[in-house]
């Protein structure tokens, strides 16, 4: 189960110094090998992080994604510059503006992200559940697998956005398209049922116990 | 949506409109979210034009902007938030997207300040972050506030970050971003109280009533940050003519 865990801050207002170390903490003591932060929790881990071997990943344009290519390679390129620590990127799409714009927007979006990011693990964030209501996940999929992202995170599981998170059917569903070209990560429904209903893996908070 | 020409005093109505574009022009709303789409954004852009009210500032995001502009013109100033809602982007970031929103015409910006410094009381992070920012963009925008989570705060926490942002030389604070971190009465009175008139303070989450805007109002507050701004505007104008008894 351990290695299925993705432990996170990033759906979480209040985040302290104190709470970021406690899940690197936490990391370690489960032997959960990756911790997933935003650019202004890495100062206060990122020495601990690398003596207790737990692997730091960015979050790129949480949670609104709604910034151009540039904006976000340029997230990129800089965190690449400040912490060589970091070994991959989950980066939000514009998924507002994928749906007006459709696949033009999404391809410069993955190329500029997947550039920015080299040789780093790059991982996407959506919401599954509006790419499947519009009929846009085999596209969706299709433009990831091209760039050669790593996996898909299913959901950004920001609660104050009113994004409709998605369900287990929509999971299902979205599995069946994605296939083995692309793994998928649990997020914004339980993380059993993530699991169970084929996500490689979940994001997970400070309740990880819950799941061990 | 109330039509004018049914009240018989022309002379009240014309009046109750232009208490109705006051009031509106203290105010704030627009649409933002992971899902929403220029489409989303447009109907919204459409409602306001149909009823004929201009805000203070149009919320939206910076991908969204040249498309809003392009409807609106440069009459209608637009408002992008840098970092929101939880201010996790590097300081070079914020001022990167800054210099980016000063390029494309965004008159009007509220930057979230680093939460994880407030939070961990990092108050010197703190003052240190506003001042960079003041110091590059502090009168490139016709407003720049700076967003405190004050719902999630302490009453010394607020205190002690507002006295940050006083050093840093900031002006106008955006207390808390809405998505459901809401604004309270109490939470601008503290301000006030321990910062009499030395900031310009937008409150912002959960306005949705008349009552609840003009309470901001009579505090002081002159541009306050609701969604719900064209219902409001409907319950002003209905309660301004029967108060007149012009209905």
């Amino acid at each position: 189960m351990k290695e299925a865990i993705v432990l996170t801050n990033i759906t979480e207002y209040y985040v302290t110094d104190v709470i970021t170390e406690n899940l690197l903490y936490k990391a370690a003591e489960y032997g959960v090998g990756e911790l997933l932060v935003g650019a202004s929790s890495i100062p206060a881990i990122k020495e601990k992080a690398k003596k207790l071997g737990v692997s730091l990943s960015a979050v790129i344009a949480y949670p609104s994604g709604a910034y151009n290519p540039d904006a976000k390679a340029e997230e990129i390129n800089e965190l690449n510059g400040l912490y060589p620590e970091i070994d991959a990127y989950y980066a939000v799409v514009s998924l507002g503006m994928y749906l007006s714009r459709g696949i033009v927007w999404l391809n410069a979006e993955l190329e500029a992200l997947k550039t920015a990011s080299g040789k780093h693990r790059l991982y996407i964030i959506t919401e599954i559940a509006p790419l499947l209501k519009n009929k846009k996940a085999e596209e969706f999929v299709a433009a990831c697998t091209n760039f050669h992202v790593e996996g898909i995170v299913v959901s950004t599981g920001f609660e104050p956005y009113h994004a409709s998170f998605p369900t287990e059917a929509d999971v299902r569903a979205f599995r069946l398209i994605s296939g083995n070209a692309l793994s998928l990560i649990g997020a914004g429904l339980d993380a059993k049922t993530a699991l169970s209903t084929g996500c490689k893996k979940v994001l997970c908070g400070l309740d990880v116990e819950n799941l061990l | 949506m109330f039509d004018f020409s049914t009240v018989k005093d022309q002379a009240i109505a014309e009046k109750v409109r232009c208490e109705a574009m006051e009031l509106v022009g203290h105010c704030h709303f627009g649409l933002q979210g992971v899902d929403k789409t220029e489409q989303d954004v447009k109907a919204v852009v459409n409602r306001m034009l149909k009823r004929g009210f201009q805000p203070f500032a149009f919320d939206t995001e910076i991908v969204f902007v040249p498309m809003i502009q392009s409807i609106l013109g440069s009459g209608q100033r637009l408002h992008c938030a840098i970092s929101y809602p939880m201010g996790r982007m590097t300081l070079h970031k914020k001022l990167a997207d800054l210099e980016r929103l000063k390029k494309i015409g965004v008159r009007d910006v509220c930057v979230v300040l680093d939460w994880q410094a407030i939070f961990s009381e990092r108050y010197g992070d703190v003052e240190r972050e506003a001042a960079v920012l003041m110091k590059e963009y502090g009168d490139a925008f016709d407003k720049n506030a700076f967003v405190i989570p004050a719902t999630l705060m302490s009453d010394t926490a607020i205190i002690n970050t507002c006295k940050a942002l006083d050093q840093a030389g900031v002006y106008s604070v955006k207390i808390n971003p809405g998505a459901k971190l809401n604004v309270s009465y109490e939470e601008i009175q503290l301000i006030n109280r321990n910062f009499p008139r030395r900031f310009d303070i937008h409150p912002s989450g959960g306005i949705r009533y008349l009552g609840e805007l003009e309470r901001y109002l009579e505090m002081g507050c002159q541009v306050i940050h609701t969604a719900a701004t064209l219902d409001i505007v409907e319950v002003f104008i209905e309660r301004q003519l029967k108060r007149y008894e012009a209905i």
